[in-house]
């Protein structure tokens, strides 16, 4: 039988955090050498930071993480710095590139889609929101899987991590966030959406029924297997590779100035504007600012806290409408600055 | 030369246009090329939300990885259309994607120096008629695969 006639399910239980990661990159370029489609299953028996193959570093508080001693690797696959842990079931889905289709945000939805049925079984009432700028899988209105998604050599990789419970306080340390406001709005947000641990997750029934819904959507049938050697050399190559320093920083990315904004969730964004001496920390949820705090230099409290209340519940083009010459024109700076059409389209 | 719209997407002729990544390519001078995404290139890409190209000095040939993009989490290569040395890169369009993908023709990305021109020149699409016809032809073929829209 030719390789690409089964899905290779492997399931590797539990593994250290390092191999969370590179494991999965190994059966990439196993696939792409010509392995069968694979699905893999793996949870971390330890808490780490991932980055985002185009994130800076300079997003994560590094001295934190070490003196709480979480490791921190960079994957090669899109999306933000999240924090890992045992809590969550890891799942990849590793297809040639001729197998998907070769519109990207078709091919994230159709890879999804299985996700959500199998944790609809395992016990979440999920939903796949594909809303744009959203696509993600939701559950009561909170995120409860993340996914990134990427090309590695001639492979499509889709990874996801189920989330049964969220350690917000933990994740928001991992933050290179010195603002106290800024950090506890970040933590606040999260633990309102993200994670549903009143629901009791079964990651059997989830990888039984993923395997499943994998195989029946891309046609083939599911057979367990392992790596081969040249998987397993690729395997120590890039344990290598993630340890070293050079690795961790990562491309060159330019970044853009102007507001800090932290993804929570798909139309959940953290906000941090700054325009001369006037701060604003501020939630925006679904295009409306859900709350703000405002502060600033030798400006008089009262007045930013009628401010804050002023614009709570507007867009930001009417909010920037409404604050006027409000502080010098600070706060309409302040606001300006923010990238709309970005968090729009779910950057 | 303005931008000419062939079947919804704006074009600039007097480009040279690589089929394979979707790139445009201005000859600047024999030792100078600049480079930037085409509009099917960033229309099928999706909403760019990150754009990274290796560091002036590296030496390049065609169809490695040059850079590499990101949209909707999806992290993809950016192939060079020509083999050459990077000279420079566009920081500010590399740190707007969103302006990139509004405007694709506004702004290079990466600037070579080209080692093997001549030659790799005969694999890119110049010349009026022939950039508006391949042009065509690609929206046609990417609509057909559902890669644009219709």
């Amino acid at each position: 039988m030719a390789a690409e006639q089964v899905l290779r399910v492997i399931d590797f239980a539990s593994v250290s955090g390092l191999r969370s990661q590179t494991l999965w990159h190994a059966v990439a370029t196993g696939v792409s050498q010509g392995q069968a489609p694979t699905l893999c299953f793996m949870r971390p028996n330890q808490a780490y930071v991932s980055l985002g193959y185009h994130r800076s570093l300079s997003e994560v508080d590094l001295d934190a993480c070490h003196s709480q001693g979480l490791a921190v690797y960079r994957r090669m696959v899109g999306g933000g710095p999240v924090y890992l842990d045992p809590a969550q079931q890891f799942f990849q889905l590793i297809l040639p590139m001729s197998m998907v289709p070769p519109v990207r945000a078709n091919a994230i939805e159709w890879l999804l889609g299985p996700a959500a049925e199998a944790l609809t079984a395992a016990g979440l009432p999920a939903q796949l929101d594909t809303r744009p700028g959203r696509m993600e899988i939701v559950a009561d209105g909170r995120k409860v899987c993340g996914h990134g998604a990427g090309q590695i050599e001639d492979a499509m990789v889709l990874v996801g991590n189920c989330l049964e419970s969220f350690d917000a306080g933990a994740a928001t340390k991992t933050l290179a966030i010195s603002d106290p406001l800024l950090l506890g709005a970040v933590e606040r947000t999260m633990d309102r959406f993200v994670a549903t641990p009143q629901y009791r997750v079964s990651a059997e029934v989830f990888k039984e029924v993923a395997t499943k819904a994998y195989a029946a959507a891309i046609g083939l049938d599911p057979v367990p297997g392992e790596l081969v050697e040249a998987e397993l050399d690729r395997l120590g190559e890039l344990d290598r590779q993630f340890s070293s320093a050079e690795w961790l920083e990562g491309p060159l990315v330019a970044t853009a100035r102007g507001a800090r904004a932290i993804k929570i969730k798909g139309g959940v964004y953290v906000l941090a504007a700054q325009s001369g001496s006037l701060r604003a920390v501020l939630v925006w949820i679904e295009g409306v600012i859900d709350e703000i705090s405002l502060t600033g230099s030798f400006l008089d409290q009262a007045d930013l806290d009628a401010a804050s209340a002023a614009v709570t519940g507007r867009t930001i083009p009417q909010a920037i409408g409404d604050v006027g010459e409000m502080f010098g024109g600070e706060l309409r700076a302040a606001l300006g600055s923010i990238d709309q059409r970005a968090l729009e389209a779910g950057r | 030369m303005s931008v000419e719209n062939v079947s919804g997407y704006p074009v600039k002729l007097d480009l040279a246009y690589d089929p394979v990544g979707d790139l445009w390519v201005e000859v600047v001078s024999p030792s100078e090329v600049a480079i930037g995404l085409d509009s099917i290139g960033t229309e099928s890409s999706g909403s760019l939300a990150q754009l990274s190209m290796v560091p002036p000095g590296q030496v390049i040939a065609r169809g490695e990885p040059l850079g590499s993009l990101e949209a909707e989490k999806f992290v993809g290569p950016v192939l060079a259309p020509i083999s050459g040395t990077v000279l420079e890169l566009n920081t500010q369009a590399l740190a707007n994607p969103s302006a990139v993908h509004a405007d694709p023709y506004g702004a290079w990305l990466v600037r070579l120096e080209p080692s093997r021109l001549s030659e790799e020149l005969e694999n890119l699409v110049r010349g009026t008629e022939a950039v508006r016809e391949y042009f065509a032809g690609k929206v046609a073929d990417y609509k057909l695969k559902g890669i644009l829209a219709e």
